[in-house]
């Protein structure tokens, strides 16, 4: 199977306190994979190592082969790595439509040009129309994206990611702080990229049973920690990650299986 | 929808007709000297203001010493004209020499700041303008120092009508040129990096670069301003790299609607025609010689009531009336089709 994204002992350290400690990561292509953890076990932090938004203390990352360990996120998202925010992150003074046909526009190369052709432009309205209608927002198309509901807001955040045409995926919690009847329609859109296959995706979550249909691959991630990692019910199975999910400490758990 | 969208964009660019043929009928039929004057300032003004609009309106770049490019603009066309004489040739070599010279500071400070915190851009055009205000002061083989020189200037500068026509055609085509820069593709890049920076660079445009360009556009811009100023005056001093310019330029663009660049040539107008006014009535009371007290005190008033300017406010007010008038149409066809129903 080959891989598409792999890290090689990935730390980071704030002062003391290291966040992540050694985690080697390998995210086969085209396939689904999820990292779940209980708040604070570091996820959002590894993916912001990922998308380079921090930098390593220690270890690389290596995307199709190419170290990208010391590239800019804009780098990172132009070799096909997108990614969203758990906090709602938009241009929220400019409508909807604006919101996603910078994202098409930035897949298209165009990033310096002061004039536009014609087609141009009627390639970028068609494929902001096909977004809007995948993540059901045409009707609020002219709508500032300020005054959006918030799950509108993630939906919006993911017609920008697909726009992007990315390779690799990055979703951190998409579903958190959605209202309970949101839910299914923001994970319908993801089975939709899912189902397309030539995305490969990375999903952060913290609740572990919304995610096990969706995954084919999933990583446990506990303290900073690598925990385990298999395919969905392998993790369910293995004991270490029931004693850190069902409230039994990290370090008990690892105690009892010393002992 | 589109439909609409191209209809109410052509609609403001008839409207912006309007306003600038109505400019261009104003000295036929008023014939004053004064007049002249003072609107050929304000055209010059709000040059200045559209590019520091760029700045702070667009890209939410905060610079306190961008009248350092009007100053540039100023003294080189004031000692080309001096030294070389007073040809049209050379006012234009002048302006030519001013935007080489602003484009390079503003592209070195730029490349120096802009990848810091926004502070350290605002500070460092503070000090270099600072700087350029101490160089004009002591060179004064050149400059002459805090004295200034006057010059001569060929004829059509000289006549208060035809210079008119002059920076208002300045005026008119940067108005049109800036329009298209922050529509054009590169122009919504800037709008996003002002709007959310950290999500712009996720898309994967490099922050850096949109942000150095846009610099050295406006620099090159307010170069061009402070050379048709010197123009105006035939006369140039230290005044010029004065941290007030630079403050004319925030006050015009604050009042008039940051981020619209028409709203720039209004604040523009206002402020300079609220210096005329206040300061001809220093013979009512001395203090309005002090006509900066008032100024002050109307963008406290501005940035408490009318946070967005004239223009901000005028577009606010369209928009809420579009949106009353959407949900009446609403509530219509709902009463409608329960009739039917």
């Amino acid at each position: 199977m080959s891989y598409l994204m792999e890290t090689n002992e990935l730390s980071i350290a704030f002062g003391e306190q290291t966040v992540i400690d050694r985690v080697s990561l390998k995210l086969p292509k085209h396939r689904f994979t999820s990292i779940i953890g209980p708040n604070g076990a570091g996820k959002t932090t590894l993916f912001n190592l990922l998308s380079g938004q921090l930098r390593p203390s220690h270890g690389t990352i290596t995307y199709q082969g190419q170290v990208i360990t010391h590239l800019s996120p804009a780098a990172r998202t132009r070799l096909g790595i997108g990614r969203s925010f758990q906090l709602t992150n938009l241009f929220s003074k400019l409508s909807v439509r604006e919101n996603i046909r910078l994202a098409v526009q930035a897949a298209h190369g165009i990033r310096f040009q002061l004039f536009m052709s014609k087609a141009e432009q009627v390639a970028q309205t068609e494929e902001v129309d096909r977004l809007l209608e995948l993540v059901l927002l045409t009707k609020k198309a002219d709508v500032q994206a300020s005054q959006l509901a918030h799950g509108e807001k993630r939906k919006l955040e993911i017609a920008m990611l697909i726009g992007l045409k990315p390779e690799l995926l990055l979703l951190d919690e998409p579903t958190a702080g959605i209202s309970l009847e949101e839910v299914p329609a923001v994970l319908q859109v993801i089975e939709t990229i899912k189902q397309d296959k030539s995305t490969t995706i990375l999903l952060i979550e913290h609740k572990m049973d919304m995610v096990k249909s969706l995954s084919d691959h999933m990583v446990v991630l506990f303290h900073g920690e690598l925990l385990a990692e298999g395919t969905p019910q392998d993790v369910m199975k293995n004991e270490l990650v029931q004693s850190a999910y069902l409230g039994g400490l990290y370090k008990d758990a690892t105690a009892a299986g010393s002992s | 929808m589109i439909m609409m969208v191209r209809k109410a964009g052509s609609l403001q660019t008839r409207l912006f007709l309007v306003f600038f043929l109505s400019l261009a009928i104003l000295p036929l039929i008023y014939d004053s000297r004064s007049l002249y004057i003072l609107c050929t300032q304000i055209f010059i003004f709000a040059i200045f203001a559209m590019s520091y609009d760029l700045l702070l309106g667009y890209t939410g770049i905060v610079s306190f010493g961008h009248g350092m490019f009007f100053g540039i603009g100023a003294y080189s066309v004031a000692i080309f004209m001096k030294n070389f004489g007073a040809t049209t040739g050379n006012f234009l070599f002048g302006i030519l020499v001013a935007v080489v010279i602003a484009a390079i500071i503003s592209y070195a400070i730029g490349m120096l700041s802009l990848r810091l915190k926004s502070h350290f851009y605002a500070m460092l055009t503070l000090a270099v303008s600072q700087l350029l205000f101490v160089v004009a002061e002591k060179w004064r083989s050149l400059t002459a120092g805090g004295d200034g020189f006057t010059f001569s200037v060929p004829d059509f500068i000289r006549d208060r009508f035809s210079f008119y026509y002059v920076c208002l055609l300045a005026m008119i085509v940067l108005f049109f040129v800036l329009r298209h820069f922050v529509q054009s593709p590169l122009g919504k890049v800037l709008k996003a990096i002002g709007q959310n920076e950290q999500r712009a660079e996720a898309l994967g445009y490099q922050i850096i670069n949109y942000k150095v360009i846009v610099s050295v556009v406006a620099g090159v811009i307010a170069a061009i301003s402070g050379g048709l100023y010197a123009g105006m005056l035939r006369f140039v001093n230290t005044t010029v790299f004065s941290i007030e310019i630079t403050l004319d330029a925030l006050l015009m663009t604050m009042i008039g609607g940051i981020g619209t660049l028409f709203g720039s040539i209004l604040g523009s107008g206002v402020v300079e025609i609220a210096h005329d006014g206040l300061t001809s009535l220093a013979k009512v009371h001395p203090i309005f010689e002090r006509w900066i007290i008032f100024m002050g005190l109307l963008y406290i008033v501005v940035v408490l009531i009318f946070p967005s300017g004239i223009t901000g406010s005028f577009n606010n007010w369209l928009e809420q009336r579009k949106k009353v008038r959407m949900q009446q149409k609403e509530i219509q066809m709902e009463e409608a089709g329960k009739k039917a129903g």
